[in-house]
């Protein structure tokens, strides 16, 4: 069985290197992390009745779990970097408003 | 001037097979279909091979989200694709094209179909066709019924549009000015607690059947377009009232004749004697305007009995007038429709590179060329 | 169809004799040289009365039926009205019946050598059919191209919208404009209300005579424009109209965003 593994690559302007992305150590499975139903649905007295298949045993259906788990590690880190952007976002309003006086309307 | 439907004919074949991804909303549908050698018309009329459809279905009072409903299509395409390709009987290598919905849609359901899409077209090496959905549903109407010129009346979850064909586009004559009727039947069933399965606006008509007392709903139509919005503000505050304690406070809430309070069924009643009024009499307007004798619904909204009901009456009543329909496997949305529009292009040349793939929400009507209609 | 609507109208005015101009998507349309009550109508043809009659619907609900039938008639009676006071061109009212959906009116208009009455539509379509494209656009047709706007300017000058402004709703008589069909007409002096009346033609003018629908709307606009004329106040309402109608336009192409 060949085996093939996947990785991301990211890249932005405020990055000096490039960032990648794994698949992590295992085990693999399609019923990803952040690829679940939303909560509202469940909340609200739906099924799930849109659960991936599992895996096969070939290499492709072994690349499916693969790329699953790839997908968290993607959506995770670009959720923290989200955040981090916000952070920085409203750090910057507070110096602005604590320098320069500007009134945080101004900003949006 | 003729068109030349058979430039790209592949050596040794007298037939063309596309197969068509469709998910803009929330069905997911494939379909594969196969045209004959030389000009289609009712002499050689195209064969519909497999047609299956999956529906995401949300619990009673919500809606569809576009990131469950991209996640549903996703996980379900590569079986809907087995299916439609086991039921046809064919396989990957003998299609000539690769159709998919390019909007317009849902950003996330469309995005989730056109990764699968160019998966195939790579996968077996094939040419990807850009569909605009509306359109697919105008030409699987007219292949369908074998309707020539009619004006369409398109109604669905997100489009209410009146639609006549001139000098290669499909143009819009009139159409809603706030929200599209589906949307309208869906969220007046949210308000109402109606269960979305198999869909709003189906148990919507079916309710209506055991409405007796019919409650005068804002009725607003502007030239051949309409407004919706003034009648769900209308009905949730009549909803609200029904649902309270002392709904005979509203005197709305009381039919004047009998005295009888208003139901839930007499408001489905009333909803769809109002909303398909003015949708049959906008049509109305757009035949008189273009003088033509045809109609044709499609669109999900369009398998309603009702209105269909509603429409034949109004066409009975015009010199030769005649009124076409398709049901529910070509008028709710499917992929065939896209495999059939997907192939007329594809036949006139009109194929996409890769980076020219990206999908988008908003893709009118008359923005597409109809080159392989000439009259 | 008519049949039923012409056995209609003959058993409600027996002895009229009537003669189908059109049928429209609400009303059919006839002509009669009788007159109700006078035999010297001061009209400019006095030998030519229009009928028009909003038959029931059968496909809408008597109640809704009914209702709208009496809204319409009533409203556009009452539209026609305020119009000739205006100074507006239009039909005068001959007579009128609502709850049965009767209006006995003027007659304006010619026929035209296809046998259709002479709209502004059929008149561009002839146009169109017959003439080269140089005279599509010839200095003929931009001058009732202007006069229709500046009718429509007068028109919203008075806080009066039409409410289904096409090329099939306006006549050529000696090539003159006049308006016609008030059935679903209001009265607003909203600026957004005098926008959704222009894009309502605009995009009907673009569907109907698309090949040259740019000039023809560039040219509409322009006697629009020059209706208001040049008194300051008057400018200004004429400024807002255009925002507003860019903002309809706008919300058009935004629409139709799902499938």
């Amino acid at each position: 069985m060949v085996d093939l593994t996947p990785i991301a690559k990211y890249r932005a302007p405020d990055f000096t290197n490039e960032h990648e992305i794994g698949v992590g150590d295992g085990p693999h499975t399609t019923d990803g992390k952040t690829t679940q139903i939303s909560d509202v649905v469940i909340k609200a007295g739906g099924q799930d009745r849109d659960r991936p298949t599992e895996a096969s045993n070939s290499s492709l259906g072994q690349l499916r779990a693969k790329l699953t788990s790839l997908q968290d590690n993607i959506n995770i880190f670009l959720t923290e970097r989200m955040k981090y952007a916000k952070e920085q976002d409203s750090k910057d309003i507070e110096r602005r408003i604590l320098d320069d006086g500007v009134d945080e309307d101004e900003s949006d | 001037m003729t068109v030349d439907l058979d430039k790209r004919l592949r050596p040794g074949r007298d037939y063309y097979l596309a197969l068509g991804l469709e998910g803009s909303a929330n069905k997911l549908g494939v379909g594969i279909i196969r045209h004959g050698v030389g000009e289609p018309g009712p002499h050689n009329s195209a064969q519909v091979l497999s047609n299956v459809r999956d529906t995401y279905i949300t619990p009673p009072g919500e809606g569809f989200l576009p990131r469950d409903t991209a996640r549903h299509h996703r996980h379900w395409v590569v079986r809907i694709i087995k299916r439609a390709l086991a039921d046809a009987g064919v396989c990957g290598r003998d299609l000539d094209c690769i159709c998919f919905t390019q909007g317009p849609g849902m950003g996330a359901p469309l995005q989730s179909v056109v990764i699968a899409a160019r998966t195939l077209a790579q996968l077996w090496n094939l040419p990807l066709v850009g569909v605009n959905h509306c359109v697919g549903h105008i030409e699987m109407g007219r292949e369908i019924t074998g309707a020539q010129n009619p004006v369409v009346l398109y109604v669905s979850g997100g489009n209410t549009q009146i639609i006549a064909y001139s000098r290669q586009r499909y143009r819009i004559f009139g159409e809603t000015l706030d929200i599209a009727i589906g949307n309208c039947l869906d969220r007046f069933a949210r308000v109402l607690k109606i269960s979305n399965d198999p869909a709003p606006g189906y148990n919507i008509e079916q309710m209506a059947k055991k409405g007796r007392h019919l409650v005068e709903l804002p009725y607003t139509v502007k030239g051949m377009d309409i407004s919706m919005s003034g009648i769900l503000q209308y009905v949730d505050v009549l909803a609200k009232d029904m649902f309270s304690s002392t709904p005979k406070k509203n005197k709305n809430l009381v039919d004047q004749e009998s005295g009888e309070l208003i139901t839930p069924e007499d408001l489905c009643f009333s909803l769809q004697e109002s909303l398909y009024s003015m949708l049959v009499e906008i049509t109305e307007r757009a035949m008189a305007h273009v003088q033509s004798n045809q109609v044709l619904i499609v669109g999900g909204v369009g398998s309603n009995e009702r209105l269909q009901e509603m429409m034949e009456l109004m066409v009975n009543d015009r010199k030769n007038g005649s009124i076409h329909a398709t049901d529910e496997r070509f008028c709710i949305d499917n992929g065939i429709m896209i495999a059939h529009a997907g192939l007329l292009s594809y036949r006139m040349g009109q194929t996409k590179e890769l980076k020219d793939t990206v999908c988008t929400q908003r893709f009118r009507t008359d923005e597409v060329w109809v080159n392989w209609r000439d009259d | 169809m008519t049949d039923r609507v012409v056995q209609l109208v003959e058993d409600i005015l027996p002895g009229i004799p009537l003669q189908v101009v059109s049928q429209g998507a609400e009303a059919v349309v006839f002509r009669t040289g009788v007159h109700p009550y006078t035999a010297h109508p001061s009209l400019t043809n006095p030998n030519q009365f229009i009928i028009k009659y909003r038959p029931s619907k059968k496909y809408r609900h008597p109640k809704i039926d009914a209702s709208i039938t009496k809204s319409r008639t009533a409203g556009e009676v009452k539209f026609m009205h305020r119009l000739a006071k205006a100074g507006i061109n239009a039909p005068n009212v001959v007579s009128a019946d609502f709850k049965r959906g009767l209006i006995w009116m003027e007659h304006l208009g010619e026929v035209l050598p296809s046998g259709e009455v002479s709209s502004f539509k059929n008149h561009l379509w002839s146009v169109e059919r017959t003439r080269s494209p140089d005279e599509c656009v010839s200095e003929d047709i931009q001058r009732i191209c202007e006069q229709v706007g500046q009718l429509i300017g007068q028109l919203h000058h008075n806080d009066m919208i039409h409410g289904d402004l096409t090329s099939s709703n306006i006549v050529l008589q000696k090539k003159v404009p006049y308006l016609i069909d008030f059935g679903l007409s209001s009265y607003s002096g909203l600026a957004e209300d005098k926008a959704v009346d222009l894009y309502v033609l605009e995009r009907a003018i673009q569907s109907t005579h698309s090949m040259y629908a740019y000039k023809y709307n560039q040219w509409l606009l322009k006697g629009y424009e020059a209706a208001y004329g040049t008194n300051k106040q008057n400018r200004r309402k004429y400024v807002e109209v255009m925002g507003k109608l860019e903002d309809v336009r706008q919300r058009g192409r935004k629409r139709s965003m799902l499938g």
